[in-house]
């Protein structure tokens, strides 16, 4: 049976995880859809290709909503404090990386649906583009089902309980403050994207300049993963 | 020298031809059907001949002549409806219905020394079906609910009817002053969006003062022809017909001449690039060295002998010669393209994209069903979007290898449609796990990517050094491959140790890294360090491999744990759980298929490419003439 302050930090780990990835999701796909809907007005015959630049942007709410129901559908093996708090940390890193993905993946994709209104042509070019913030999303979601995995929820729990729940707090903040580099991504991305529409040769050179911010967030993931292997938790 | 050369782009020889001016058409046509020669621009390059070898200009009469063809071509496509617009699926998914017409030479001849006529003769026909009953038909078909008899809207004795468009907005104030100064006027209006059809009827004493009304408000008329008779629905079947009868008579000779001037005015163009000695034109251009015999004796017969032709090894500096990517991975040419093009003296990746591209989606899809789904929607693709066009039929190529590749990682992986089988069964049916299951132990996965990107970026320095002994850089090769291979190197003893403890690697580990730095610094100088961050960051990238492949099973198990919480449910729980798996697959395909190709390209682009890719390159691009409807009939070059 499950105490009241467990409880608290497994639901509060379903809460962060689809509320906060919901909300960066939403905030940017605003962002697209103002752009979209005011591009059909000059060219509906681009409705498609606009409505999937502006889907594309809620991928991190989803991940933030799967996360989400692997904890309610599995918090009966819950039977510790710590695994409580393995639960907030697998939300915290899903929900955190969800919500500055949907952002940057906003920022992109209006970019985009700009970049279409122009030039067609380019959908293929931009959607890459696009897509590139969502790596924090999935490191998020990668470092999620680990700490999910090492806690009871989805395997065995290997570590001691009091090391794996503070070492899966710690692992999550660490890929959270770095994730915001998937906004910034989306920043940069919108000017390659403006930059790509204007010359198609300049895509390969300004995907660089979009990707050298990522960097940051994989020795964040790195960091991460370290955190939670050298405490036994994976 | 012959696996070095099937890495790298085709090898172009340089064409050069002298032709008697009367051959210059025939032979300029032979090539343009057999699309092998980038010609390039003669009178650029003898400038020092120039007394002797002017530049030659096409004759601007015809130029303008045929241009304006084209453009009174491409109405009557439009006016007839011959080439329209597919809707955003059907663009995708459905086959292009029109079968390419057979076209001879002298067929092509004929219908370009009669074009005027031919153009002149469908006009007529147009103005005298087209612009006049079908503006009747659109606006009928908006009224078509009330299928009501033409002649009410036909003008009698006593009575004036307008029948034509207007503005939406114009209608309340058009309404407001036939009102207040017409009280016998009636007013009718149909449609949607921001352009109505409007019928007004007055009294024929008020003929004028109505027309001033509408006419102010920008109101078009459209004419009712007095043979039109009878109940609308009727009428808009005559008109159906006689527009069909005439887009029927019509739709060869159309196409046909289409493509007929776009040949020759493709012909016109590559004249600017030919030079001239009185009567002697001369040519010159790239080959491909594979087709260079071919080529040369398509040039013999076109000119019935009348022409000297000779094809040498390249004799200027790479940057002008163009670059043809070509071999049997050409589908994946297009997405290197996009990228960037390649220059003449580098590598050509393709083959190594179609090999590692293939594997990474399989590696992040990873599902049979899944993978089944990716490999049919390329095919439905390659059908319909490939028909249209060459570059969606590469990528359906791509689209399907990957789902073969998905399918094939599913089964190493005992996945299917994320494990519907084992949760049903209550784990009594569990398809074998052959090799790894990522979802389920993802840090015994974890290594494996890892090696593959070790792998991936090896393949890279490997081609990056190919790249810097072609060109004679032999100074980066210290810092940029010597370095990197060490420096990968370490990493893969690391890894290897760490999956098999084996003991004394750690030594060796760090004394690979170590010369590695050493060869950097070497290299590169103290700035070089910041190569071991990239190297790093480069390799941990790839645990997206990972990371997708698990987000993609994840979500699929979370849509079957929800399936099975339906079906207990009376009378619905069955349809539903079928419903939901099914929505389930489809979503998954739309989602993880953006998402792959994505990371996928991306792992390519800044990952692979990083390290050898130079770009930069001129694209080869043949003389050849864009036939949309049209193929010539085989023999006739």
């Amino acid at each position: 049976m499950m105490d009241t302050a467990t409880l608290a930090l497994v639901i509060g780990g379903v809460t962060l995880s689809i509320g906060l990835a919901g909300t960066g999701a939403s905030i940017g796909q605003r962002m697209a859809a103002s752009a979209s809907s005011l591009l059909m007005s000059d060219k509906p015959e681009r409705f498609g290709i606009s409505l999937i630049l502006t889907v594309i942007v809620e991928t991190s709410a989803i991940y933030g909503l799967l996360v989400s129901i692997l904890i309610l559908v599995r918090m009966g093996n819950v039977t510790d404090f710590n695994q409580g708090l393995a639960a907030l940390a697998a939300g915290l890193s899903v929900g955190v990386s969800g919500f500055f993905t949907g952002l940057g993946e906003g920022v992109a994709a209006s970019a985009s649906v700009g970049a279409v209104a122009e030039r067609e042509g380019v959908f293929g070019r931009t959607l890459v583009i696009t897509v590139l913030p969502e790596t924090g999303a999935i490191y998020g979601l990668l470092l999620s089902v680990l700490i999910l995995s090492g806690s009871g929820f989805l395997g065995d729990v290997k570590a001691p309980m009091e090391q794996m729940g503070v070492a899966s707090m710690y692992a999550a903040i660490v890929l959270c403050v770095t994730s915001i580099c998937s906004y910034l991504q989306g920043r940069v991305g919108s000017s390659a994207i403006t930059a790509t529409t204007k010359n198609d040769e300049a895509f390969g050179r300004d995907l660089i300049f979009v990707v050298l911010l990522e960097s940051v967030l994989i020795y964040g993931l790195l960091v991460s993963i370290l955190i939670l292997n050298f405490n036994g938790v994976i | 020298m012959s696996l070095l050369h099937s890495i790298m782009p085709s090898r172009m020889g340089k064409i050069r031809v002298m032709v008697m001016g009367e051959h210059l058409e025939d032979l300029l046509r032979a090539l343009q059907n057999l699309e092998s020669v980038h010609l390039v621009n003669v009178s650029e390059r003898l400038m020092k001949w120039e007394s002797l070898i002017q530049s030659m200009e096409p004759p601007l009469q015809n130029l303008n002549k045929w241009e304006r063809a084209r453009t009174r071509l491409a109405a009557i496509l439009d006016d007839m409806g011959l080439d329209p617009e597919p809707g955003f699926l059907d663009q995708y998914i459905k086959p292009l219905e029109r079968k390419p017409l057979p076209i001879t030479r002298q067929e092509e001849d004929e219908l370009l020394k009669s074009a005027d006529e031919v153009m002149a003769d469908i006009r007529r026909q147009i103005s005298s079906v087209v612009d006049r009953y079908v503006p009747v038909r659109e606006a009928l078909a908006e009224m078509s609910h009330h299928d009501f008899d033409i002649s009410l809207i036909k003008p009698s004795d006593e009575v004036t009817i307008y029948l034509g468009t207007v503005a939406s907005e114009s209608i309340r104030i058009i309404q407001r002053d036939l009102t207040e100064r017409l009280p016998y006027t009636r007013l009718y209006s149909e449609g949607k969006g921001r352009t109505r059809y409007l019928v007004v009827a007055s009294l024929k004493i008020h003929e004028a003062e109505v027309s001033d009304i509408l006419e102010r408000r920008g109101f078009q008329r459209i004419p009712v022809p007095d043979e039109l008779e009878g109940p609308t629905s009727s009428v808009i079947r005559w008109i159906d017909a006689r527009v069909a009868e005439v887009r029927e008579k019509n739709r060869e000779p159309v196409y046909k001449l289409s493509d007929a001037v776009s040949g020759i005015l493709g012909r016109l163009e590559a004249m600017e690039k030919l030079g001239r000695t009185g009567n002697i034109i001369v040519l010159e251009g790239w080959v491909p060295q594979v087709r260079a015999q071919e080529t040369m004796n398509t040039v013999l017969d076109a000119t019935k002998g009348m022409a000297r032709v000779a094809v040498t090894l390249p004799d200027e500096p790479e940057e002008n010669i163009p670059t043809h990517l070509g071999g049997p991975f050409s589908s994946f040419a297009s997405l290197v393209e996009t990228y960037d093009v390649p220059r003449y003296n580098e590598v050509d990746p393709s083959s190594f994209m179609a090999l590692f591209f293939t594997l990474f989606v399989g590696l992040m899809i990873g599902d049979i069903a899944l993978g089944a789904l990716v490999a049919a929607a390329g095919y439905v693709f390659l059908r319909g979007a490939g028909s249209r066009s060459h570059g969606m039929k590469d990528l359906s190529k791509v689209i399907i290898a990957s789902g073969f590749s998905s399918v094939l990682f599913g089964i190493l992986t005992g996945s299917f449609m994320s494990g519907v089988l084992e949760e049903f069964t209550d784990g009594a049916i569990r398809l074998p796990v052959l090799w790894l299951s990522p979802a389920d132990d993802p840090l015994g996965f974890l290594p494996v990517v890892l090696m593959i990107g070790v792998l991936h970026l090896g393949v890279g320095i490997l081609l990056g050094l190919v790249n810097n002994l072609m060109n004679a850089r032999y100074r980066s090769i210290l810092g940029d491959q010597v370095s990197a291979t060490l420096l990968l190197a370490g990493a893969g003893v690391f890894m290897v140790k760490g999956q098999f403890a084996l003991a004394g690697w750690g030594l060796l580990g760090y004394g690979t890294v170590a010369a590695g730095v050493i060869a950097l610094l070497l290299g590169h100088g103290p700035s070089g360090l910041l190569e071991l961050t990239k190297i790093l960051s480069n390799i941990i990238s790839y645990i997206r491999l990972l990371a997708l492949n698990m987000a993609s099973t994840w979500m699929g198990r979370t849509f079957v744990l929800l399936s099975a919480m339906l079906m207990p449910i009376a009378y619905v729980g069955l349809p539903l759980t079928i419903f939901l798996l099914a929505f389930s697959q489809f979503f998954l395909v739309f989602i993880s298929s953006f998402s792959t190709f994505a990371h996928a390209l991306r792992l390519h682009y800044v990952e692979f490419f990083g390290r050898f890719f130079m770009g930069g390159g001129t694209r080869f691009k043949s003389l050849r003439v864009e036939r949309k409807y049209t193929y010539v009939v085989k023999g006739e070059k």
